[in-house]
């Protein structure tokens, strides 16, 4: 699945009401998410590369930019990664 | 599991073993000074800190203050560069002690107020006139330029006062109000037996209330010294307070190395004293302190083994899984409690694994 995103195995998601976090059984971590990274998360499912995300950030959010979103999607995508939560 | 990866931050100095209060809760139930370490052997043990490469000590009791030598002792941390946090009760501390003790660079120091009501302070600390210094020592501090915290413990009897007492500490100056639900052990067991600490449920409700209704109208920080699992995202976010026990030793006011307080009611968490052994040596070596970093968090049992939020946690106070079962690796009393009574949010559970 090349340029798509995928996340790493068994990772977890949870939703409480305007919360979210998601959780890696494997090293116990955690990420905070706030709306915009839940929505990015759940596009992080190995169907979807950057560009799709980018696109989507920016119809459904007041996003300033398509450069401005590129820049923040990297930077999150490589606390996911850091975290252990999506695949390098 | 590679040692090195455990850096010890903090020593817990338990530096005195008397008090001038007698605290119907107190876990540690300090009774005498008399085999408290002399001046050169509290210099002893912050020696032995340094060599560890911890940086920091927390000091507290019994009640520091009764300690004639404390400042010089204090002075000697300074010397060594030591970040010094205190707990007290206050009740020693006046304008010209509150002054020397900024001089001297402490860090943070907690203050102990129950009630805003002299009566039930002085009743639940066993002293007459006791609140009456004591918020003499927390004004001192303030005005000395400290950023305070007040540390309240909470049950039964004073849980319907705490819209009150945060007023009363936000009236103080206070930066922080900390509520510690009472921990069963040492003088605390009698409070049990009387059924007058809170059950996890009133404890669930009164975080929610305090998140929802309290906090929002009161300055200083309100917190609820309860497990992450029952914490919203957003509180735990901006408050990670934990025990650290991964990162931290006790040094008793005798010279005892322990886990923590808790070595002055169980003996077999004592791994040796600061007059025969070395802190370095116990901290690298001990079997106590290796099964601990072996096996927490991943050896938790019952409901922490299932926890989600168990690498921050830690289990909670694992003095007090010990105290209850005996059992380093046991769940932590009120989140098994919570699960038994299906009050556990099932958000924070892992079914796999």
């Amino acid at each position: 699945m090349k340029n798509k995103i995928n996340p790493s195995s068994d990772i977890v998601l949870r939703e409480e009401g305007e919360e979210a976090f998601l959780f890696n059984p494997a090293s116990n971590n955690i990420k905070v998410l706030n709306n915009t990274g839940a929505f990015i998360w759940k596009l992080c499912d190995g169907k979807h590369s950057r560009d799709d995300i980018v696109n989507a950030l920016t119809e459904e959010f007041n996003v300033p930019s398509q450069e401005e979103a590129e820049k923040d999607l990297a930077k999150f995508l490589e606390t996911l990664q850091n975290g252990g939560f999506i695949n390098a | 599991m590679e040692k090195n990866n455990f850096k010890l931050n903090t020593v817990y100095f338990y530096i005195c073993g008397g008090c001038n209060l007698t605290c119907r809760h107190c876990w540690i139930k300090p009774e005498s000074a008399v085999n408290d370490l002399d001046l050169e052997g509290v210099k002893e043990v912050v020696d032995q800190i340094k060599e560890t490469g911890a940086n920091s000590v927390k000091i507290s009791g019994g009640e520091p203050f009764l300690r004639k030598d404390i400042f010089q002792a204090l002075e000697y941390m300074r010397q060594k560069e030591l970040k010094i946090i205190i707990e007290t009760n206050g009740t020693l501390i006046k304008d010209a002690e509150a002054n020397q003790l900024k001089k001297l660079g402490v860090s943070f120091i907690s203050v102990s107020i129950d009630s805003p009501d002299a009566l039930f302070h002085d009743e639940f600390r066993g002293l007459n006139g006791a609140w009456d210094s004591t918020v003499r020592g927390a004004k001192a501090l303030i005005k000395a330029g400290f950023s305070l915290q007040i540390i309240a413990s909470i049950y039964r009897k004073n849980v319907a006062d705490i819209e009150r007492l945060a007023l009363f500490a936000e009236g103080l100056g206070a930066s922080s109000l900390k509520l510690n639900p009472i921990t069963c052990t040492g003088r605390a067991e009698e409070l049990i037996k009387n059924e007058e600490f809170l059950g996890i449920k009133e404890l669930i409700n009164l975080e929610n209330y305090i998140q929802s209704d309290l906090q929002p109208r009161i300055k200083p920080r309100i917190l609820l010294d309860i497990p992450f699992a029952f914490k919203k995202i957003s509180v735990i976010r901006n408050n990670r307070c934990a025990c650290g026990l991964l990162g931290m030793i006790g040094v008793l006011s005798d010279g005892t190395i322990s886990l923590c307080g808790i070595g002055t009611t169980i003996d077999e968490l004592n791994m040796g004293n600061i007059k025969s052994n070395k802190l370095k040596d116990v901290w690298e070596n001990n079997p106590i302190v290796n099964f601990i970093r072996e096996n927490i968090p991943s050896k938790l049992e019952g409901v922490c083994g299932r926890c989600i939020f168990k690498k921050l946690c830690l289990g909670k106070c694992r003095a007090a899984a010990y105290h209850d079962s005996r059992s380093l690796t046991a769940p932590f009393f009120m989140c098994q409690e919570a699960y038994e009574d299906g009050l556990f949010p099932q958000t924070r559970l892992y079914q796999g694994g």
